[in-house]
């Protein structure tokens, strides 16, 4: 029998659930070498999202007895179910390739990949630290930001947050985690204008997206790979009346083609 | 060009001849290389694929040519034509038309091909007699990396 060559081989394996890799990783060196390559995880992410479309995910928290014991499940489209403890709350909006980011204020935050169930933990930001110190607990707390520098390939998580409620000084103040330093460190400068901070945050091609808090709501971009903010354009709507959550205007996806869906009291806008 | 100049035979590894048009032997980037080299004749032995593989590959081919010629078939009927061809094809014939695809260098023949072997493997016996694998690492090693990812093992 004529044997396939390794390049052919690698057209196979991209085409294979994780699940799968997983298990081939132990068949040999040079399979396991090819499968743990960066290349080969970009070129497979690209071909699984062409045979089975986009993923939804849903999280699910499950409560068991003991708060402390809380495992959250979470399933990815309907292929991948992830169930793994966490004492965190709450989930950056999205996905980012795949990764999910948890965080609450008490515990350190973290980042799974539900396919591989890699996890990864990573320290609470100064504003974490300050808001679980004072005891800071509401729905106006600000929500972390989870996303990609697209030029160098690095995920970071941001904090974006009103400097007045913390006594500090500007507008805003902004905290970046760095991953290779497995350290924050502040931006400057940071946002000009208030944010909405009920709304999360919405990751799209190497941007951070919030709603500002102004007379008339714009549109604020935080682009990772610079890390600068520019205020995008005026939102298309005139201001948010309403500073109930329940009425906040949200970006609550992320359609195709560069838009962001945006949901209100009454209406549903994309831009 | 008379008629004769548009054929082409293309003569498999246990000698069965095929007689095609042109432009469906041509998708074929290795016998595309070969008649822009006029190297050959009419006549182009491909000494890696069995009469049997060769025939199903032609039928691709020519299903492909017409597509592309005259585009009076959507692209739907095309993509399940794709599906069907590849259906009921068992491994050993679909890695033998992996490696056919491979050698006339015919790429979206290479990529449905690895894809319908792909959406059929499910444990790696099935196509460990198609690969080279020496399994260099030691008991212990294996042992680990199976520990590593003992989840990914239950079904």
């Amino acid at each position: 029998v004529e044997l396939l060559p390794h390049d052919v081989v690698e057209l196979i394996l991209e085409r294979l659930p994780v699940k799968s890799l997983l298990r081939f990783k132990s068949v040999s060196k040079n399979w396991k070498l090819t499968i743990e390559s960066r290349r080969f995880h970009e070129v497979q992410l690209i071909r699984r999202r062409q045979s089975r479309g986009p993923d939804v995910l849903y999280v699910i928290y499950e409560n068991h007895q003991q708060d402390e014991d809380r495992r959250r499940r979470i399933v990815l489209g309907s292929s991948i179910v992830s169930t793994f403890p966490s004492p965190n709350t709450m989930v950056c909006h999205g996905s980012c390739d795949g990764l999910i980011c948890v965080f609450c204020i008490h515990t350190p935050n973290i980042v799974v990949n539900p396919a591989t169930r890699w996890q990864q933990s990573f320290p609470r930001s100064s504003v974490q630290q300050l808001l679980y110190t004072r005891k800071l607990l509401s729905w106006t707390n600000p929500k972390l930001g989870f996303g990609k520098d697209k030029f160098r390939g690095t995920y970071k998580p941001v904090w974006l947050c009103n400097s007045f409620e913390f006594g500090l000084d500007n507008a805003t103040s902004c905290e970046v985690f760095d991953f290779s330093t497995n350290a924050w460190r502040y931006v400057h400068p940071a946002s000009p204008y208030r944010i909405n901070a009920f709304p999360d945050p919405v990751y799209l091609d190497g941007s951070l997206y919030w709603l500002t808090e102004c007379e008339e709501t714009k549109v604020l971009s935080f682009d990772l790979h610079t890390e600068t903010f520019h205020v995008v354009c005026k939102a298309p709507f005139a201001h948010v009346p309403d500073p109930q959550p329940e009425f906040a205007l949200s970006p609550i996806a992320i359609l195709e083609k560069n838009k962001l869906l945006l949901q209100g009291r009454d209406t549903l806008t994309h831009w | 060009m008379s008629k004769s100049e548009k054929k082409i035979v293309l003569k498999s590894l246990d000698n069965e001849a095929f007689e095609v048009e042109k432009a469906v032997a041509l998708q074929s980037q290795t016998i595309w290389v070969m008649c822009e080299d006029k190297c050959v004749g009419n006549e182009i032995p491909l000494e890696n694929v069995t009469g049997q593989i060769l025939a199903k590959v032609i039928d691709y081919c020519k299903k492909h040519a017409v597509v592309d010629g005259d585009g009076d078939e959507s692209s739907e009927e095309l993509k399940n034509w794709d599906t069907e061809f590849t259906k009921n094809m068992d491994q050993s014939t679909l890695f033998n038309m992996i490696l056919a695809a491979n050698y006339l260098n015919i790429k979206s023949l290479l990529n449905l091909t690895c894809q319908a072997v792909a959406d059929k493997t499910k444990t790696i016996d099935e196509f460990h007699t198609f690969l080279n694998i020496e399994n260099n690492f030691t008991p212990e090693e294996e042992a680990q990396i199976c520990q590593e990812n003992l989840w990914a093992f239950d079904d």
